[in-house]
């Protein structure tokens, strides 16, 4: 696993802020769970209109976050759209926070029949985006401005979207 | 970019240069008040008591002097850190093709090898100020050995030259600082 603390505390959400507010379309690597969590995060802060999530199962290391549910919780207090794709119940069922939040919001969370995609995305805005390619090790790559990838992983969200149905667990 | 550099950074130095080469000139007039007339001995009594408040005011003009010193320090450190480091922000998300968690390490190494250089960079010519200082030091209570009236004559033409140094060290030191940024952004 690479070093990601780096010296200078903030500096990788710094930079990816910087792409957000600059309209950057060069990537963004991630390499560990934190810097997921951060580019999730400041994705999740940066929308205007809509989200999209497609994930295996709202992993707890990720999605259970503060900052995450945090960033979650004020994007749906602003009204936006949600949309969201799971392969498999949320992790930790009624337990899950994240999930909770989502139901709390009435957003309706739907669960894929597919589970052969090992891939993770949420699109922000039809525009920015964190693709992860590699589910265990949480990392992957995010763009602040890609509309060509983003209505790409869109239409992906789209078609997995056809056969899905409500997920089954309910939030207490 | 670069000239934007070039000019945040010397404006700043100067301002702080400025600003610090006053607070101890102050400190010095208000110290050498009470010294003055407490040997003289003109006056009795009222100038002694002069020279009480103005003794007073140099201790008091020596502490907020620390204080204000440290705190400009520590808060231009910081504004030069967030200044450095969003300048290597921008530049590297417009030079990389791909901004990797390498090229953050690397990024992270260039801004504390900045900070370092910067720190550096800073106390040499904080050392000169000190030097400086003590070379008037000297000249001052020569002029006082002679009585008042030549400390006070000698003081006036002393005057402008520790401010004149200031100016100057600060203009290298924000020159320094420039090379030191080109370097880091690879513009040399």
């Amino acid at each position: 696993m690479a070093n990601t603390n780096f010296t200078i505390p903030g500096l990788y959400r710094d930079m990816f802020r910087f792409m957000l507010k600059s309209g950057s379309t060069k990537r963004l690597c991630n390499d560990s769970k934190n810097h997921a969590r951060i580019l999730i995060d400041e994705l999740l802060r940066s929308a205007k209109r809509n989200v999209l999530i497609f994930c295996r199962h709202l992993g707890h290391d990720v999605w259970d976050d503060a900052n995450v549910l945090f960033a979650l919780r004020e994007a749906l207090a602003r009204g936006l759209k949600f949309s969201v794709l799971l392969q498999s119940d949320p992790e930790g069922g009624n337990n899950n926070r994240a999930f909770a939040v989502l139901k709390s919001y009435n957003v309706d969370v739907k669960k894929t029949n597919d589970a052969t995609t090992r891939k993770n995305f949420i699109v922000v805005d039809g525009k920015s985006y964190r693709l992860e390619d590699n589910v265990e090790e949480r990392s992957g790559c995010a763009c602040a401005n890609d509309p060509a990838e983003a209505e790409r992983l869109k239409a992906e969200f789209d078609t997995m979207a056809q056969t899905a149905i409500a997920v089954s667990c309910e939030v207490r | 970019m670069r000239g934007t550099l070039i000019i945040m950074s010397v404006t700043a130095q100067l301002w702080m240069v400025r600003l610090a080469a006053w607070v101890i000139l102050a400190a010095i007039w208000f110290f050498l008040g009470g010294f003055c007339c407490h040997f003289s001995g003109v006056g009795e009594g009222g100038l002694i008591s002069a020279g009480g408040v103005s003794s007073f005011a140099e201790i008091s003009f020596a502490l907020n002097t620390s204080i204000a010193l440290r705190w400009f320090k520590d808060q231009f450190l910081s504004i030069f850190d967030r200044f450095a480091k969003n300048q290597l922000i921008k530049y590297t998300a417009k030079t990389e093709d791909e901004i990797s968690e390498d090229s953050m390490r690397r990024l992270c190494a260039d801004i504390e090898m900045l900070k370092e250089h910067f720190i550096r960079d800073m106390e040499k010519p904080a050392r000169f100020y000190g030097l400086i200082g003590i070379v008037v030091s000297v000249f001052i209570a020569g002029g006082l050995l002679f009585g008042m009236p030549t400390c006070l004559k000698s003081y006036v033409i002393l005057l402008p030259f520790p401010a004149l140094a200031y100016y100057i060290t600060g203009l290298l030191t924000g020159g320094l600082m420039i090379v030191r940024l080109e370097d880091c952004l690879h513009l040399r």
